[in-house]
């Protein structure tokens, strides 16, 4: 105990030495309401419900915080800058905050529900951090949504800060329903659903891929992030065209009045913001970059293969706001990124991300808000042969452009309404291969461009029938045509697709349409307040996916192929059912919920054994149309205090998959039910968050699930002339070793000067504090003179600390 | 300092990469054993093998201990219930022959009743047809290995091709097996006439040719590579490749594709799973019992290429050239396996 109060004092001391005398100053903007009197008051408890805006332009601040200082609960205002929170009723004090703006403090008298205006004005004061707790815990009763995680800079603060700083990916995959195929695992899997089954918008453009170096690095840049949305069960409708979920990060504005900066320097990669007035009080800009530098660091290791591997990474990232006028403003984010990994002479690829998205928001009037938004982007990647004589690159790309338009209106305080139309226009380059040098022996071969458009018209309507009873309503209808020019092959009915039962070629021309998809997606969820702090929700949606990510390996990797739904590949379908009871205790301080979720998934495209997927012309050959099923019981608990913060999800789930014999096809197991890639019963996160001083914070996760399914050799036969031939077991019959962790961090800061226009943050994380070797990969190796063997690889599988310094400049 | 500052961020960077590709088990139970039926006919009169065994048991020390079956029966049916009875040989359990020579235009199963009683049976086929092969080629290939010493040294190997013509209106998928023969000449003092032996020689063991010519890009295929095999005393008189070529199936070449890639099976983070191979036996009397191997029926074309010492460029060394120091062999070539003093009708001159 004692060594630890040194080395809390020893932090502490470097980060005063570095910002010289600390203190805080915190420009905020005081204001009284009263609403109701005593004397009339019936109620105990009270609902504030408003708008948070921008004092100058008149626009609504979407994200900003709302905070209940003495009962500590708070909200965050939605996409319409509205929020409500239900209060007891007597005096209270509200905190109101937003990036980039004063601070607003409210002296609350209230006894009576009440609407009110908040305006707050340009300021470049950071964040006080009040309080360590996450910000919806009233939330969790009152919203509608079902399945929706929230999570901004506040509540992301709370999570340890790994590897030197807090990552959305990691984030959200400390969430009940969120997991992942192992530590190196690119994307994230929710309620059971394949990687790519998740839409990930980053201020409206696509991602497709959203890690860096084998997943422990998210692309998002921490220091940019405002809030970041997981629609895990119910997804409103202007969202569509995934199956699972979506993950919605919306970026953060530059300061409007002030320049500033912010620095983290650490072991492995560092990071730079500046932002500031482009015009004062009108437009702003801000940029941030990462990179990552670990080759230098690798060409000073003796051992051979690791001289020779590399695992680099960089992105920017730039977000220019302009308040147009009072009503108007554009924002336009452009977003680049790369990753380069190898392994000695045995694995090397490369993959890139580029997006530029633009909105422009207009307010028509207080309750008439219109928003366009266009984004365009690539994602391409490379995996290159680099042994043997077939040294090649072999290459696969998407592109995308994308339009929405999107109106909300508030048409009283119990209704709102927002429709619009989304239109996706798709590019899809499913693979080349070309050789890398003279010597060798491969031939160039480039695979068919895909294109295709699809049109969502959509409308969502929200309603308050009651005090108690709230419904949320919304249709989709998404027409999808995939285009020429094209060589699609056909086969003799009633046959599975082969060599033998292929017919012929259909030619189509440039913009000819091959083949129409289209379907409506309702969605549904209703909330029932039962007690003041207890509500139950349930809904259900369907939704339908026309982008599939092409992998049979046990992971989704970066070089995976996207394939559009095309002439023989049907969209995939989900339909998803959820309920939930949420209770919370103690003024809102503990709040807890159980969330039971069932899903039933059409066409899901599952692979023949030993399929061939790469740079093959006919991949429908290869592919099997499944059924999927998945369902579980999410149970979340968590608690706040002044100085801890506890954390508990824990989820029982199954997820599983379903090929059946018919003329088509041939079955997987014999037409039996049999585990998915990403069944994972046991699934249990727990956080433990202690602030030990003003500036010290030390935080743990350890992080627990059931080792994912496996195929593994069960006999050994010769046959002909050839010997040791392994004989598997059914697909998915076994599991790799459980996954478990425990990591932890200890932050020293903020600390400002007196000035407040510089201050420091010393992060310590270890990562893996027990040395655990998970499976990243289990493989399996036929060896001299003996039987087939399983490897596991274990990325970062043993103690890795990490040291970093974060430093912020500016008042 | 900085030194001090290397080595630890050195050890952190290579950790990142190495700590951790070790071998596990997956407490999987390793006492199944299945069936293996393994045979093929063709329509070629000839004597031919079926193989009945069991497989192995996974784990340490159970490695490779494949279990052949006596006494079962096996017969080969036709679709007019015409069979032919296969016998098992003395000196190898487990192994039955038979000859015969299939129609083309019927179909035929393979029956095999297990000692307890079990029928195993192949799904009915009829054989394929195999285009003719147009000719063989070779090529002489020098390959640098690491021999027993670590050392890398240059070795030289045949590799022999088969050019194919195929029709528009057929794509056949293809499968050769090829075996070698070769003259040994012995060395005896004072001999005029040295005697001889004609050597058959087991060539492509652990490898499979196979080809679809659906990727064929025009209708004949060239250079289609089918045997690789070192350059050596075997050369010194004269070396006869028989490359047989069958028609098979479209499951077949399924099934020999995906057992190659098992056999090939290396290891790596991106290997997609494995799976069940998908061939055409079946247990009769037990649906749920898992049959391994495969019985094919098909059509053979044959082709025999002549190779010696004139169309390498050189002679090996052997010890057999020393009259003091020489093995058995050198004196007596029937001490060969696989060996006769009978030339074959078709040895050159």
């Amino acid at each position: 105990m004692k060594s630890y109060y040194y080395f809390e004092r020893a932090s502490l001391l470097a980060i005063f030495l570095l910002s010289s005398v600390y203190s805080f100053a915190q420009e905020t903007d005081w204001i009284q309401l009263e609403f109701g009197n005593k004397k009339n008051n019936t109620e105990s408890t009270v609902s504030l419900s408003g708008l948070v805006k921008d004092l100058n332009f008149d626009l609504p601040l979407i994200g900003a915080t709302v905070e209940v200082v003495d009962k500590a609960i708070g909200t965050v205002t939605n996409e319409n800058g509205t929020f409500k929170l239900e209060l007891p009723t007597g005096q209270h004090q509200l905190a109101i905050s937003y990036i980039g703006y004063n601070n607003m403090r409210v002296n609350l008298l209230i006894y009576e529900n009440a609407f009110t205006i908040l305006n707050l004005s340009g300021s470049a004061v950071e964040l006080e951090q009040v309080t360590i707790k996450e910000q919806s815990q009233r939330d969790n009763i009152e919203s509608v949504i079902s399945g929706v995680e929230r999570l901004d800079r506040r509540s992301l603060d709370t999570k340890p800060k790994l590897l030197g700083e807090v990552d959305v990916l990691r984030s959200i995959q400390t969430l009940s329903g969120v997991t992942s195929v192992g530590d190196g695992a690119s994307g994230f899997n929710v309620r059971g659903g394949n990687a790519d089954e998740n839409l990930i918008l980053q201020d409206g453009a696509l991602i497709f891929n959203p890690s860096h170096t084998l997943g422990f690095f998210s692309l998002f840049h921490p220091d940019l992030i405002n809030t970041v949305n997981l629609y895990k069960g119910d997804q409103p409708a202007n969202y569509g065209g995934r199956l699972s979920s979506v993950l919605e990060v919306n970026l953060r504005e530059g300061d409007m009045q002030n320049y500033k900066a912010n620095v983290g320097l650490g072991l492995i990669s560092s990071r730079l913001t500046l932002e500031g007035p482009v015009i004062k009080d009108k437009a702003s800009l801000i940029i941030g970059g990462r990179g990552s530098y670990l080759d230098w660091l690798l060409n000073r290791v003796d051992d051979i293969d690791v001289r020779n591997s590399s695992a680099v990474f960089f992105d920017f990232t730039g977000k220019f706001s302009y308040r147009i006028t009072d009503k108007t403003k554009l924002t336009i984010t452009g977003f680049t990124s790369g990753d380069e990994f190898r392994f000695a002479d045995q694995v090397n690829f490369e993959y890139q991300t580029n997006t530029l998205s633009g909105s422009l928001n207009q307010l028509i009037s207080d309750k008439f808000n219109v928003r366009l938004g266009v984004s365009t982007g690539t994602y391409n990647s490379s995996l290159f042969d680099i042994d043997g004589n077939d040294i090649s690159e072999f290459s696969n790309d998407i592109g995308y452009l994308r339009g929405e338009l999107k109106a909300l209106y508030q048409m009283s305080e119990k209704q709102k309404i927002s429709f619009g139309v989304e239109g996706n226009s798709y590019t899809v380059n499913p693979g080349t291969i070309s050789p890398t040098t003279e010597e060798s022996t491969v031939i160039p071969d480039q695979l068919d461009e895909e294109r295709a458009f699809a049109m969502s018209p959509f409308l969502q309507y929200d309603i308050d029938v009651t005090e108690k009873l709230s419904l949320s309503a919304g249709l989709r209808y998404t027409d999808y045509a995939i285009n020429g020019p094209a060589t699609v092959a056909t086969y003799e009915e009633n046959t599975p697709r082969s060599v033998t039962s292929f017919t012929g070629n259909i030619t189509f021309e440039d913009g000819e349409t091959i083949k129409k998809y289209s379907a409506f997606e309702p969605r549904f969820s209703a909330r029932y307040i039962l007690t003041e702090s207890s509500s139950v929700k349930a809904g259900f949606n369907q939704t339908f996916q026309y982008l599939n990510q092409i992998s049979n390996t046990a992971s989704a990797t970066p070089v995976d192929l996207w394939k559009l739904s095309d002439f023989h590949i049907q969209p995939q379908k989900s339909t998803n059912y959820f309920a939930g009871f949420f209770k919370n205790f103690d003024d809102n301080s503990v709040s807890s919920s159980i969330q039971l979720f069932y899903r039933s998934q059409d066409r899901i495209i599952e692979y023949k054994d030993f399929a061939n997927l790469l740079l093959n012309d006919n991949l429908e050959r290869e592919l099997v149309d499944g059924r999927g099923r998945s369902f579980g019981a999410e149970f979340n608990y968590s608690m706040t205090s002044k100085r801890n913060f506890i954390q508990f999800n824990y989820t029982y789930s199954k997820s599983q998959r379903l090929v059946e014999e018919s003329p088509t096809q041939e079955s997987i197991n014999n037409g039996t039910w049999f585990n998915s890639n990403y069944d994972k019963p046991h699934s249990l996160f727990v956080t433990y968050t202690y602030k030990t001083s003003k500036y010290g914070k030390l935080a743990a996760n350890f992080t627990y699930s059931t080792g994912r399914p496996t195929t593994a050799p069960i006999s050994n036969f010769r046959v002909d002339n050839l010997q040791n031939i392994p004989v598997f077991s059914d697909r998915n019959q076994f599991r790799i070793p459980d996954f478990h962790r425990l990591d932890v961090s200890y932050t020293v800061g903020p600390v400002r000067n007196k000035k407040d226009t510089f201050s420091t943050e010393f992060v310590f994380s270890i990562y893996n504090l027990y040395a655990r070797k998970n499976a990243f990969s289990v493989f399996f190796e036929q060896r001299v003179a003996r039987s087939i063997s399983a490897v596991r690889v274990a990325t970062l599988g043993t103690i890795f600390p990490a040291v970093t310094l974060n430093f912020s400049f500016g008042s | 300092m900085n030194k001090l500052v290397f080595i630890l961020i050195g050890f952190f960077a290579s950790i990142f990469f190495l700590c951790c590709v070790d071998e596990i088990d997956l407490n999987i139970d390793t006492d199944k054993q299945f069936v293996v039926i393994d045979g093929f006919i063709s329509d070629r009169l000839d004597e031919y093998r079926v193989r009945v065994s069991t497989s192995a048991v996974i784990g340490l020390g159970n490695d490779n201990i494949f279990d052949n079956i006596s006494g079962a029966s096996v017969r080969v049916i036709d679709e007019n219930g015409l069979a032919v009875n296969f016998q098992e040989l003395e000196m190898e359990p487990g192994n039955y022959t038979g000859v015969m020579e299939v129609d083309p235009s019927l179909e035929y199963e393979v029956e095999v009743v297990m000692p307890d009683g079990e029928i195993i049976r192949s799904v009915p086929a009829r054989a394929l047809n195999s285009p003719d092969i147009d000719s063989l080629t070779f090529e002489v290939v020098t390959v640098e290995q690491i021999n027993s010493a670590g050392n890398t040294v240059e070795s030289d190997f045949i590799d022999i091709f088969t050019n194919t013509s195929v029709t528009d209106s057929e794509k056949p998928f293809l499968r050769w097996r090829v075996s070698g023969e070769y003259e040994f000449k012995e060395v005896f003092p004072g001999a005029l006439d040295q005697l001889r032996c004609y050597v058959t020689n087991n060539l492509d063991l652990n490898n499979i040719e196979i080809f679809s010519t659906d990727d064929l890009n025009g209708n004949v295929l060239t250079d289609q590579f089918v045997i690789r095999t070192a350059v050596d005393d075997r050369f010194n008189t004269i070396y006869c490749f028989h490359v047989d070529q069958f028609g098979i199936s479209e499951q077949e070449y399924d099934y020999w594709t995906n057992v190659q890639k098992l056999v090939d099976l290396e290891g790596s983070l991106f290997d997609p799973p494995p799976g069940e191979l998908k061939n055409n036996l079946f247990s009769e009397t037990n649906p749920d019992n898992i049959v391994l191997g495969y019985f094919s029926v098909s059509t053979v074309s044959e082709k025999r290429l002549f190779i010696g010492p004139q169309q390498i460029g050189y002679t090996v060394g052997t010890e057999c050239r020393s009259f003091r120091f020489t093995t058995p062999r050198c004196s007596d070539c029937t001490t060969i396996l696989g060996s006769t003093r009978e030339k074959p009708p078709y040895w050159p001159i």
